[in-house]
């Protein structure tokens, strides 16, 4: 069973949405809802992963669930700080055709 | 069992109560108990008192009634003697009127008894046998002739008395008897007296000649055949004593009379004989007329009649005939007589006994009224107590309740949490520890209730997943291909291990055509019935496009095609992964699209390496119109491929550690180059679940094994 954490803070006009932890079936429902929350609310939502150890598939499907959403209504979505397995992960989906990949919330424009 | 609390606390009530009366009450019941003993003790005494009392008091008022009686006997007695003596001496002093000067009265001739019967009630002459045998000188014939002016009055007086008399010395007499019965004639004219009768023999003339008032003479038989006593006195002429006169009296009506009956009375005359009687038959015996009664044989009347004679007022007690009489006794003034009544003792004691048992009577009664009070008293005592218990009684049992309601409410709602009724609550507002009590019992109850549902709510859930779950894990089943026949270009082997809570795995393997053979492996990105669904629309779908496109489209337009479809219609959202691959058996050209897939991996020999990823080729079902990159390359005879999902890298132990990429490599290449596609899953199989030790397999675990033995020998 996976542990996740998460925080909001906003940066310029990105809503940054610290992930940490572990998101995987058992914890992707919580995130959803929270990411699906925190996007009526902002108009650029990014994803912030360097605190992510793990991601399932069913974390994935989040992430493109509020891509597709996000593009809906206009808004701006974006991953940005994955790394290890996650970039792994990620990258073998080529989850980039699909979501924006930022290397860090730094590198958010 | 022992009583409830309710009940004790009654009960401690109730004794506490019962014990208050018990301490009010027992005196008052003592009370009356020791006032009744008083009572009774003092009633026994005054009950003996009174009849002492009453025996005397009767006694001595019959004695003093008996005594005053006598002497208004006595009174009354000397009364009518006293009449009669008046009567008499009147009469004595008008014949010596006459007798003083006779020449003053006319001369009167009376009827002669003597010669000729005479009318009772007339006044008439009649002579003795020696002077009508001598005859009459003629002074003496004036004599008569003048007294017989006393007619009128001798007449008059007849009326009182049975007879009234002159009797002269001479042997005249001039007479009145009563007139009795029509017809009746003079006594003297009758034949017994009318040659024989001389005054003078009598013995009231010769008692008459001593005396110088009126005076009675005893009882004797006058001529009439009767007792009569005479009142007589002398009478007197110039020379002295001239004769007697008087009148007879009935001797009983000089005695006193009862009104209602008849009074044993006797009178004593001055000598202690008995002058007069009125007694009966059986007592004359004992008290002779004309005896002396102080002679008399019973002592205690010999002494009465001394007393008697003495002139005393007295009372007696005498016994005659076995009888005992009380004889009281008073003189007749001025007659030296005394006159005694006698009444039967029993008489007197009546009275007495009568009174007392009056007496005794009122005291029963009062008794009886005291018993009564005192049996109202304890009755009422009984009755307050009675009450007093029952309201106690009553007003404990309703305490007692009000006291253990509360109590009583959380054993109700105890009971209704024992069936199972977590929403019942106890509404206890006694403001103590019961409410305390309630409060929390509420407060449990409310978990119970809130707990329950959790539970029922997760069961429902856990059902319907589990019914999910099942239906998907059918479907997935039913998904797997049929192991192809077998051909000498390539060897495969394939397997799945769904996860208890199922995976999205699915792989397949078909023929194009008689040259291509298709491989697919894909995982969808979620669980369930819809996953498993969106799965088998996946495997349809990618079939299609590749057995479509076999004419003259690529592969990646078959994915590409694919990918649309999903898309179009996937308002879930999901996502498959999906690495599709075509081998040409003949060239071993192996051409493949990765869409969002792990990476397969190529055994050549002892090389291992990653089939090189095909860039801008993502997950099928996001998104229309996507484009898929095609890569190919040229297998080698004995060249193999691994295909496997993220159940075999993600694999976890109990730890939470993924069994990785590299422990996957690690295994691979330790395989003999010679290893067969079934040897390999089994030994990357075995090598994941002794990763996993007793952790719990989260998601599917698919492998495909492919090995190209190269184009087959024409």
């Amino acid at each position: 069973m996976g542990e996740i954490k998460h925080d909001i803070k906003q940066q310029g006009a990105w809503t940054v949405f610290g992930l940490e932890g572990q998101l995987d079936r058992t914890t992707a429902g919580e995130v959803g809802e929270k990411l699906s929350e925190t996007l009526k609310d902002s108009s650029k939502l990014a994803v912030e992963c360097s605190g992510l150890d793990y991601i399932s598939s069913a974390g994935i499907r989040i992430f493109l669930r509020l891509a597709k959403q996000a593009k809906a209504e206009g808004k701006g979505f974006c991953i940005c700080g994955a790394a290890g397995f996650v970039k792994e992960v990620l990258e073998d989906a080529n989850l980039d055709v699909l979501v924006e990949m930022y290397p860090s919330a730094e590198s958010l424009s | 069992m022992k009583p409830g609390i309710r009940k004790r606390l009654f009960l401690l009530m109730l004794s506490g109560s019962a014990l208050s009366f018990l301490f009010l009450g027992l005196p008052v019941l003592y009370g009356i108990y020791d006032l009744q003993t008083i009572v009774g003790q003092k009633e026994e005494a005054i009950s003996r008192e009174i009849s002492y009392y009453t025996t005397d008091f009767a006694k001595e008022q019959a004695q003093e009634q008996m005594e005053s009686e006598a002497e208004i006997h006595a009174g009354i007695m000397a009364y009518e003697a006293e009449q009669v003596q008046s009567d008499v001496t009147y009469f004595a002093e008008e014949v010596k009127e006459i007798l003083d000067s006779p020449e003053q009265y006319p001369s009167l001739n009376l009827p002669n008894a003597t010669y000729e019967a005479v009318p009772a009630g007339t006044a008439y002459v009649h002579f003795s046998p020696e002077l009508a045998s001598k005859g009459l000188t003629p002074e003496l014939e004036r004599e008569i002739r003048a007294v017989s002016n006393l007619a009128t009055t001798m007449v008059s007086l007849s009326h009182y008395y049975k007879c009234v008399f002159v009797g002269s010395k001479h042997g005249y007499m001039i007479r009145v008897d009563e007139k009795g019965e029509p017809g009746t004639i003079s006594h003297l004219s009758r034949e017994r007296w009318q040659k024989y009768y001389d005054a003078r023999d009598r013995a009231w003339y010769q008692w008459g000649m001593k005396q110088q008032t009126a005076a009675f003479s005893s009882v004797y038989e006058g001529t009439d055949g009767h007792p009569v006593i005479s009142c007589v006195m002398p009478y007197y002429d110039g020379e002295g004593v001239a004769g007697v006169l008087g009148v007879d009296c009935e001797p009983g009506n000089l005695l006193p009379l009862e009104q209602e009956d008849s009074l044993d009375c006797f009178v004593l005359g001055r000598g202690g004989e008995v002058l007069l009687s009125n007694l009966p038959q059986k007592l004359s015996g004992d008290i002779p007329e004309g005896k002396d009664l102080r002679e008399s044989s019973i002592t205690s009347l010999a002494f009465a009649a001394r007393r008697m004679v003495q002139g005393n007022v007295g009372y007696r007690k005498v016994r005659l005939l076995d009888e005992e009489y009380y004889l009281s006794y008073a003189p007749a003034p001025k007659l030296n007589w005394s006159v005694g009544t006698l009444v039967e003792k029993k008489k007197v004691t009546k009275e007495a006994g009568e009174a007392q048992s009056r007496m005794l009577g009122q005291l029963d009664e009062l008794r009886s009224s005291f018993q009564r009070l005192f049996a109202a008293l304890l009755l009422a005592v009984l009755a307050v107590l009675a009450v007093a218990v029952a309201l106690v009684s009553y007003g404990s049992a309703r305490a007692s309740d009000f006291f253990c309601r509360p109590l009583r409410k959380l054993m109700a709602a105890a009971g209704e949490i024992s069936q199972g009724n977590f929403s019942c609550k106890v509404d206890v507002q006694t403001g103590d520890e019961l409410e305390q009590l309630a409060a929390s019992f509420n407060g449990m109850t409310d978990e119970l209730e809130r707990y329950e549902k959790e539970i029922a709510g997760t069961a429902r859930e856990t059902s319907r997943l589990e019914a999910e779950l099942a239906a998907a894990a059918h479907i997935q089943a039913s998904l797997l291909p049929l192991p192809l026949p077998p051909r000498k270009e390539f060897c495969m082997g394939a397997a799945m291990y769904p996860a208890k809570e199922v995976g999205g795995d699915f792989y397949d393997f078909f023929y194009v055509d008689e040259k291509r053979l298709a491989l697919i492996i894909a995982d969808v990105s979620d669980k369930g019935v819809s996953a498993a669904l969106f799965m088998a629309a996946a495997k349809t779908v990618l079939k299609n496009s590749i057995l479509s496109g076999a004419g003259g489209g690529t592969l990646a337009e078959a994915v590409a095609l694919a990918n649309d479809q999903l898309s179009a219609e996937n308002e879930e959202g999901l996502f498959v992964t999906v690495f599709a691959g075509l081998l040409h058996l003949g060239t071993g050209n192996f051409e493949y699209v990765n869409g969002g897939h792990n990476p397969p991996l190529l055994l050549q020999g002892d090389t291992l390496s990653y089939l090189p990823l095909t860039k801008k080729s993502t997950v099928l079902g996001m998104m229309e119109g996507l484009p898929f990159e095609e890569k190919s390359i040229c297998l080698g005879k004995g060249d193999r491929l691994f295909l496997y999902t993220d159940g075999v890298t993600e694999a976890m132990d109990e730890k939470g550690q993924m069994f990785t990429k590299e422990r996957l490599e690690k295994k691979l290449s330790l395989l003999s180059s010679r290893a067969e596609p079934g040897e390999v899953l089994e030994n990357v199989l075995l090598e994941v679940k002794r990763h996993a030790g007793a952790a719990e397999q989260s998601d599917d675990i698919t492998m495909l094994a492919l090995k190209y033995a190269g184009a087959a020998e024409i």
